[in-house]
């Protein structure tokens, strides 16, 4: 397929029907409203099913359900109401139902604002409902990287029977860039677990149930979730490094924010100074390796966020005291400009900052 | 006030959502002013939420070019998720003070906007132009334009008067690109009877010196993003 212009927004819709998804349950919240849109039109077409919740909470529901009855699955909102989601989430996860979330990041904490931030990176990365789990996060940095990682979460999600998520922040969904849409090569595996009324002889049933009443019954199922979390932990790390090897200062950054520090980059070349990067793609889980790769006679580390420092923290474990360990970010929608992180770079390189 | 309705100036810019009608519109706001006249950009997008002329408020005002916005506060730093129109747009719909430029938001529904002011305008000069970018899903083939440009028309009660070729893949834009938008349009005049006003693409991206292109070539300088992202 030749490349078509698109929204970020659109390009996370569109792969998701590629895939295969045929169900979409959402509520429409700025900025991922063209996400929701493209489904209403898209998904009906496709011979899908799309319905729009009467708030998040159902549409977490519903996916529940789809999932349960072996769909391939989505929902998709922005960050107040991927909070509102947390309850089914976690349900999900213990009742192990597959689905694909996407959450286009925007202000907060509250109701916030419509623009782009990263501070749902806790919400996203530490499981944000109640109870022992993780969830696959992915944060892509383009549009072809959106439609990219939707088709793969999919992948994920059946494999592991959880929910993956997919953290692009506001400036993603929002931004047009020429993508490729791929069609799905792989058929979605069986689900020889799910309550779709087959897959199993008469007077058996396969159930969906997220309350486990005796104790050893639910350590198991944690057991489970925390096998199946450690398997997913060691195959699926993603992540960019650039010019880590030898460079006096590294830069990490995830989505917006990356494309930023790609710049600052170019610029330290031009002036002579060494200056690397690593964009993490896999938020959860982090990836520790890229850190054992950064000169160690690197002098500092700038963890680059559109939040107040939340990545920080998963720096500081994988750096373990290694480096020190410095900060720049932007609130409120404020995009992070090249030219103020190189700012800031330069006087942490000076000793300054 | 003393006011010639039929002095009144005002080119209206509607376009699907990542054709470009913002750039244009900018683009095309300076070109006026640099023409001598005395020129109000109007934005009427209530679809898009980012990549929006408020955005570039203070570049345009310095260069005097008043700037008329749709949301509550004129600024960046006011994005409020209210869209409402201010009763500053009657300045180029009721008045012949500017020669008006309006950006209008991305699809059938943000024309909606316009339908509003549709009694007003009638009574005036004005051209209405569709952009045309033919990489775009929903505008790449003469059936989607036109049903596109029905919705418009529909939807804001007022008629298109000729389009724009405005095909682009952002950075990736090529020559060959604009050489397809430029058969569509070519396509879409002949279906409609309308004139194709302008071929426009980013000067600093392709030289479109050498080619045969429908309307008049308008070159642009990318300015709704940074050069950064």
């Amino acid at each position: 397929m030749a490349k078509k212009l698109m929204k970020g927004n659109e390009a996370l819709a569109a792969a998701a029907i590629a895939a295969g998804a045929t169900h979409f349950f959402g509520y429409p919240i700025t900025p991922q409203s063209e996400l929701i849109e493209y489904m209403a039109r898209e998904m009906p077409k496709a011979g899908g099913c799309f319905l729009q919740a009467e708030s998040e909470v159902a549409a977490s529901y519903m996916v529940y359900g789809a999932g349960g009855a072996g769909a391939r699955v989505i929902t998709s909102t922005s960050s107040p109401g991927l909070a509102l989601k947390q309850e089914g989430l976690t349900y999900m996860v213990a009742a192990q139902i597959p689905a694909v979330v996407i959450n286009v990041s925007r202000g907060g904490p509250g109701l916030g604002n419509i623009l782009p931030q990263q501070s749902d990176y806790f919400m996203c990365t530490r499981g944000g409902g109640n109870g022992d789990y993780y969830h696959p996060c992915f944060a892509p940095a383009s549009v072809q990287e959106c439609a990219d990682l939707v088709t793969e979460a999919f992948d994920i999600a059946d494999k592991y029977r959880m929910p993956v998520l997919i953290l692009a922040d506001g400036l993603i969904g929002q931004m047009m860039e020429p993508v490729e849409i791929k069609e799905a090569t792989e058929k979605p595996i069986d689900k020889p677990w799910a309550a779709d009324g087959g897959h199993v002889k008469r007077g058996e049933h396969n159930r969906i149930n997220a309350m486990i009443l005796p104790a050893d019954g639910l350590e198991e199922l944690n057991h489970v979730i925390q096998a199946k979390l450690k398997d997913y932990s060691e195959n699926y790390v993603r992540y960019e490094a650039i010019d880590v090897e030898d460079a006096d200062i590294v830069l990490v950054a995830y989505g917006t924010p990356s494309r930023a520090c790609k710049n600052v980059l170019k610029k330290a070349k031009e002036e002579g100074l060494k200056f690397g990067l690593i964009r993490p793609i896999s938020l959860y889980p982090f990836p520790k390796e890229a850190f054992d790769k950064i000169n160690p006679n690197c002098k500092a580390i700038i963890s680059v966020e559109q939040s107040c420092g939340q990545m920080i923290e998963d720096i500081r474990l994988s750096v373990l005291g290694k480096f020190p360990i410095k900060f720049f970010g932007r609130t409120g929608g404020n995009p992070i400009i090249p030219d103020a992180v190189y700012s800031y770079a330069k006087e942490v390189l000076g000793g300054k900052a | 006030m003393a006011t010639n309705l039929d002095n009144i100036q005002l080119t209206i810019i509607v376009g699907h959502f990542g054709s470009g009608k913002t750039e244009f519109s900018v683009n095309y706001a300076m070109k006026m002013q640099e023409a001598g006249h005395k020129v109000a950009l109007a934005d009427l997008d209530i679809i898009n939420p980012y990549f929006r002329t408020r955005e570039i408020t203070d570049e345009l005002e310095a260069k005097g070019i008043r700037v008329i916005s749709s949301v509550l506060g004129n600024k960046e730093s006011h994005p409020m998720d209210l869209p409402s129109l201010s009763p500053e747009l009657n300045l180029l719909f009721q008045t012949d003070q500017y020669y008006g430029i309006v950006d209008v938001g991305g699809n059938p529904e943000g024309a909606r906007a316009l339908g509003r002011f549709s009694d007003g305008i009638k009574k005036t000069n004005y051209n209405m132009y569709m952009v045309v970018n033919a990489n775009r899903p929903e505008t790449e083939t003469v059936e989607t334009v036109l049903s596109f440009m029905r919705g418009i028309e529909e939807k804001s009660k007022l008629k298109i008067s000729g389009f724009i070729n405005n095909t682009h893949l952002v950075r990736d834009t090529s020559p060959e690109d604009i050489l397809k938008g430029d058969k569509l349009v070519r396509e879409v005049s002949e279906a409609t009877n309308l004139p194709v006003m302008y071929t426009s693409y980013i000067k600093e991206m392709v030289d479109m010196s050498g080619y045969d292109l429908a309307g008049e070539k308008f070159p642009m300088t990318m300015l709704m993003r940074p050069e950064w992202l």
